[in-house]
């Protein structure tokens, strides 16, 4: 081969390698000012602004018939945030970007990925602690916020980038165990799903409940994810009858507390212990049936969960609603809240794409911020602070199977406002 | 110990793991194709018995779910073949390519449900993203008839929809000059096609017969379980598997007698973990599948696994 057609080719061959790299760049800062500046565009004078607001949400998987019930709340939210706009004369609109993470931590991840690709700054979501658990990593990494609205693990309580309007679970955990105690229960038995937010539960309420005097006999944990449940019931039961408790403790939510629930009713030895649960299940509605009701009343069954009392902006919360065709299921206020909250702290930031901007204005937001979930100033570790709970159950009344609140907690101080038979 | 209900909890299992596991072997035994998306069948069958429930005020029998998901089944897995492994049997396509394609089949039918879930929710204001329990009005009125309303109705269902099955299927291979054709196509397409046997209409068929068969362990499952959701199939398939893969895809009586060691396994051998070890439930699917890399280990599949198929081991190692 020539020698020197050889160079002239290899010169050619580096200058076009240079070339294309010059334009890559070009086109990469320019696609990368592009996309990290899409949700909070800089529109040209008078246009209109768009901020979209991330949403992740497990809309099909284990918890998908709870959350699929918030997409009429973030619409709602969403609705609200511009009506409150267009009222102060500003030309910004919020609008949504909801991705389904299929109730699972590697979804959840994914979607985080995908928003922030496209220039979100703040995400809405994911619903479970362990999926906030997942995306823990790419939020510091990334300075993205995150607004959890249902999570409540303890473990997750630390100052970062997320933020949660549910309050930790610690102090709801204590709450269930005072409550037990007060009702003469001295001994139970643990089952509960195996992830991150009911394992910490019932590894907290076991704390509290024995430095108050009662024990936890048995602890058994059950695998999600499972088609069924039957033979974990089945273990359960023997245990129940082995140990003798006054009460089993559970944990579950909507899907597999559904099928728990319906092969415990056909196990007369687990009919015949007191239950106590949390808020995992509440407002599911494959767990109304006739069945499962008549379960709850024969084992006098009483929840847990974090919601404000007596606040009628909750009232008005669930009225309106209604005209989105939703009713409110477990979190349904800490998502409008959540969506409140962020849409509020952009406008006070002027649109800033800045994390730091954005996190502080959260912090101030929330200070003031009270909504159908309460006040909802976050304390050092970005959790909803004010923590008050009410006590529930199932019963058949006035012809529907539903939930009802019979009493509350709050202060430490127990109030049983409806005694059912 | 309360061994009665894990036991009910096996048997009932049993019946689902053979009747979604013997179709799977049945169709990759006459096609050649692995597929993926089986699973779906049996949701689909649950679905549609959940579909008929809300549409008949909350009163379906028995008999009009097996009907309607035996069909609706067999339609879903016969359209499958026409309108994809058929046509990519014909471009002589690598295995590969048919279990990339059903795993995309599977995502497509899997989000397909999910949307006719949700437009079902607002149409009818139930959940069908998690169903509760579905009860029989024919099964009942066998119960109070015959007095036996303490049998559980998942019991009576399970046994009447497996044996009914078994004794058809028995007949139909070992008694009908259709069920010997089937075989004949399962076991050399180009001989069969050669002896002027249909074998393009005896796939159709075998394909009709799978989905309508799978989709029937879906009308049981929704009698047993608590919640049923669209992710029925999906949580199933890795025992599903398991059986027809200790089966060698092949072994029909093996896939069913792996079937019920699975479905017992997982639920009394738990069990009995549990209450005597202290064994944490948790671990349910390493165990099930230690156990099941020992069966594989000891006596390896024949079949897909490249090896004869069982009924000519004994014959070649007879020479």
């Amino acid at each position: 081969m020539n020698k020197g057609a050889s160079i002239t080719s290899g010169k050619k061959l580096l200058a076009f390698v240079v070339i294309a790299l010059v334009i890559g760049l070009a086109i990469g800062y320019g696609v990368g000012y592009y996309t990290t500046t899409l949700s909070i565009s800089q529109a040209p004078a008078g246009a209109e602004r768009v901020y979209t607001l991330g949403v992740t949400f497990a809309l099909s998987g284990a918890v998908s018939s709870v959350c699929v019930q918030w997409t009429p709340v973030v619409t709602m939210a969403i609705d609200d945030l511009n009506n409150l706009t267009k009222s102060m004369g500003l030309n910004i609109v919020f609008k949504p970007y909801i991705l389904d993470d299929a109730s699972t931590p590697d979804g959840a991840l994914k979607n985080v990925q995908t928003l922030y690709a496209t220039g979100v700054r703040i995400v809405i979501g994911p619903a479970l602690s362990s999926q906030v658990k997942a995306v823990k990593a790419f939020s510091d990494a990334n300075k993205l916020i995150i607004i959890a609205p249902c999570s409540n693990s303890p473990a997750i309580a630390i100052p970062d980038y997320i933020f949660r309007t549910q309050p930790s679970a610690l102090r709801e955990s204590k709450a269930l165990a005072t409550y037990a105690v007060h009702e003469g229960i001295r001994s139970v038995v643990s089952f509960h799903i195996n992830d991150e937010f009911c394992n910490v539960f019932a590894q907290y309420f076991k704390k509290y409940f024995e430095e108050s005097g009662g024990s936890v006999l048995y602890d058994m944990a059950y695998q999600a994810g499972q088609a069924d449940y039957g033979s974990d019931v089945a273990s359960l039961a023997s245990w129940v009858a082995k140990l003798r408790p006054n009460a089993v403790f559970y944990c579950g939510y909507d899907t597999d507390g559904a099928n728990v629930l319906n092969h415990a009713a056909d196990e007369p030895v687990l009919r015949g212990v007191r239950w106590l649960t949390v808020e995992g299940f509440y407002g599911a509605s494959e767990i109304l049936t006739q069945k499962i009701v008549d379960f709850a009343r024969a084992t006098n069954i009483i929840g847990i969960r974090p919601v404000p009392i007596a606040n009628p902006l909750y009232d008005e919360f669930v009225e309106k609603l209604k005209k989105y065709g939703a009713t409110p299921t477990l979190c349904s206020e800490n998502v409008y809240d959540a969506v409140m909250i962020a849409g509020l702290a952009v406008l006070r930031t002027g649109g800033s794409s800045d994390p730091e901007v954005l996190r502080r204005a959260l912090i101030e937001v929330a200070k003031t911020y009270y909504g159908p979930g309460g006040w909802g100033l976050f304390d050092e570790n970005g959790d909803r602070l004010q923590a008050s709970f009410r006590l529930w159950t199932m019963a058949f009344i006035n012809g529907t199977y539903q939930y009802i609140d019979i009493g509350y907690i709050a202060d430490s101080n127990i109030v049983v406002e409806k005694v059912l038979g | 110990m309360e061994i009665y209900r894990v036991i009910l909890c096996s048997y009932v299992f049993s019946w689902i793991y053979i009747l979604s596991g013997l179709p799977l072997t049945l169709s990759y035994r006459t096609t050649k194709v692995f597929n993926f998306a089986h699973p779906v069948f049996i949701t689909y069958g649950a679905y549609v018995a959940i579909i008929a429930n809300e549409v008949l005020g909350k009163r379906i029998n028995l008999v009009t779910a097996v009907l309607l998901a035996f069909v609706v089944g067999g339609l879903v897995s016969l359209i499958t073949h026409l309108l994809v492994f058929r046509p990519l049997s014909y471009q002589r396509v690598s295995s590969n390519t048919y279990m990339v394609a059903s795993m995309g089949l599977w995502f497509i039918y899997q989000y397909i449900l999910y949307i006719a879930c949700q437009i079902l929710t607002r149409k009818y204001g139930a959940n069908f993203l998690s169903y509760p329990t579905i009860e029989y009005e024919d099964v009942k009125l066998v119960q109070d008839a015959l007095r036996i309303g303490n049998i559980p109705q998942y019991i009576i269902t399970a046994s009447l929809i497996g044996v009914t099955i078994s004794i058809a299927l028995y007949i139909l291979f070992n008694k009908t000059v259709l069920g010997i054709a089937l075989r004949g196509t399962a076991d050399n397409v180009t001989l069969a096609a050669v002896s002027g046997i249909p074998t393009d209409r005896l796939i159709n068929l075998t394909w009709f017969l799978v989905g309508g068969i799978t989709a029937l362990s879906g009308v049981i499952w929704v009698n047993f379980s608590g919640s049923t959701t669209p992710d029925v199939g999906l949580n199933i398939v890795v025992d599903n598997f398991a059986a027809a893969f200790i089966g060698g895809l092949y072994s029909l009586p093996i896939t069913a007698v792996a079937s019920i060691v699975l479905a017992l396994i997982e639920n009394t051998l738990l069990a009995v973990l549990n209450y005597y070890f202290g064994v944490q439930p948790t671990i349910r699917l390493a165990i099930v599948f230690g156990i099941v890399f020992a069966i594989l280990v000891a006596r390896p599949p024949a079949g897909a696994a490249g090896g004869l198929p069982y009924r000519f081991i004994k014959r070649v190692s007879k020479k």
